[in-house]
């Protein structure tokens, strides 16, 4: 056991010098999410009991394709932020920590690669 | 991970029931105790404050009990009027000073005073600060300069000076950092909003030039961004101060040098 004063404690090992460009991220693409995901979810209305192609075409349109490829990186960064401020929060074990940190990197990050494969796949197709 | 359950050896337990002294107005307080030295738990005593002779605020009643029922009953207390922190404890439930809250303020006729929440306790109601204050000296409270001094002395306009009101008032009673699940989570990575209030009022004191060094410091995930904007700190502020807002400027300023 080592036995530190307080203010070496404190101190630690000092200040990382980031913080401000995730937590400034994180609020951007918050802003960015709440028009996307509601003309998103309008889209997918307005395409409720369309048929296979139609919806396929959609997807491939531009004006749907482009904002749900927007809407996919934007939610990547914000659930990986997200995540991230959950894991610093409550996981202080240093294993387990960096474990989740990458856990989280890959699954969301991994999330958003399938979600752009299929998009790419479905417009190409349509 | 974050403990969210109590370690066997901290596990409160049912306490002493102090004898009633005669009188018709009897307040009844259920105090934490703990004495480092006997190997018990934690334990919740029960005592009966006559109001006829004891002050209106719950500081009096514990100088009460302390005097008139039980001499180890050990808490901090000095100026007794708001100004020196040291009697701030957790009162049913919520953090504040013992002595600026009256006994007929807490909303309920049982008084349950325990120490400040999350803090180490050294014994009864007295927690170990030496984190919280190792907190307040790393953000260098106190004036930096590089430009040579005045002759006389550094001055200030009215309207600059009008910025550090609600801030300079702090008296570092930790009610607001130890209110904060942020701190409980983090105690010695997070600063906590004390520390924070008080680095923004050096960051914005129009005779400070250390700005960029203060900013430098807490640029990091822990020591500034674990601030979720909960408002614990400012809901308990003895002062009604609020420490929440101090750091959101912060954070605009960090963002003003970065974006």
């Amino acid at each position: 056991m080592v036995a530190r004063t307080p203010f070496a404690r404190v101190r630690g090992l000092g200040a990382s010098g980031t913080g401000t460009r995730e937590y400034w991220l994180i609020k951007l693409t918050s802003v960015a999410l709440l028009p996307l995901t509601l003309y998103l979810a309008g889209a997918v209305i307005a395409l409720k009991n369309s048929a296979h192609a139609t919806v396929s075409a959609a997807l491939g349109a531009p004006y749907i394709a482009i904002p749900l490829f927007v809407f996919v990186m934007c939610n990547a960064v914000h659930m990986q932020l997200g995540m991230q401020n959950i894991i610093d929060d409550y996981v202080h074990t240093k294993g387990t920590k960096k474990l989740a940190v990458g856990a989280n990197i890959f699954f969301t990050y991994g999330c958003a690669a399938a979600a752009l494969y299929f998009i790419v796949m479905i417009g190409l197709r349509a | 991970m974050a403990e969210f359950t109590l370690p066997k050896n901290s596990r409160v337990q049912q306490g002493k029931f102090w004898p009633m002294p005669k009188g018709d107005r009897l307040t009844e307080f259920r105090v934490y105790r703990w004495n480092p030295d006997d190997g018990e738990n934690p334990r919740i005593d029960t005592y009966f404050v006559d109001r006829e002779h004891c002050g209106p605020m719950i500081l009096d009643g514990l100088i009460y009990i302390k005097n008139e029922i039980d001499p180890t009953l050990t808490f901090r207390r000095s100026c007794r009027e708001g100004i020196c922190g040291s009697c701030s404890m957790n009162i049913n439930g919520a953090n504040t000073l013992a002595c600026t809250k009256g006994m007929d303020d807490v909303g309920d006729s049982v008084i349950r005073v325990y120490p400040l929440p999350h803090m180490a306790v050294v014994k009864d109601l007295v927690p170990d600060m030496s984190t919280f204050y190792q907190q307040h000296a790393l953000i260098e409270p106190y004036l930096k300069t590089e430009t040579a001094p005045p002759q006389k002395e550094w001055k200030q306009s009215p309207e600059d000076r009008d910025k550090l009101d609600g801030l300079y008032e702090c008296i570092l009673c930790a009610c607001c950092s130890t209110a904060c699940p942020s701190y409980w989570w983090n105690p010695e990575k997070y600063l906590g909003p004390a520390a924070l209030l008080q680095s923004y009022r050096w960051m914005i004191d129009s005779r400070d030039e250390g700005l960029a060094e203060r900013l430098d410091t807490l640029e990091d995930p822990f020591r500034l961004y674990r601030c979720h904007t909960i408002m614990n700190c400012a809901n308990v502020c003895p002062k009604g101060l609020n420490p929440a807002a101090a750091i959101i400027e912060i954070k605009k300023l960090m963002q003003e040098r970065e974006v």
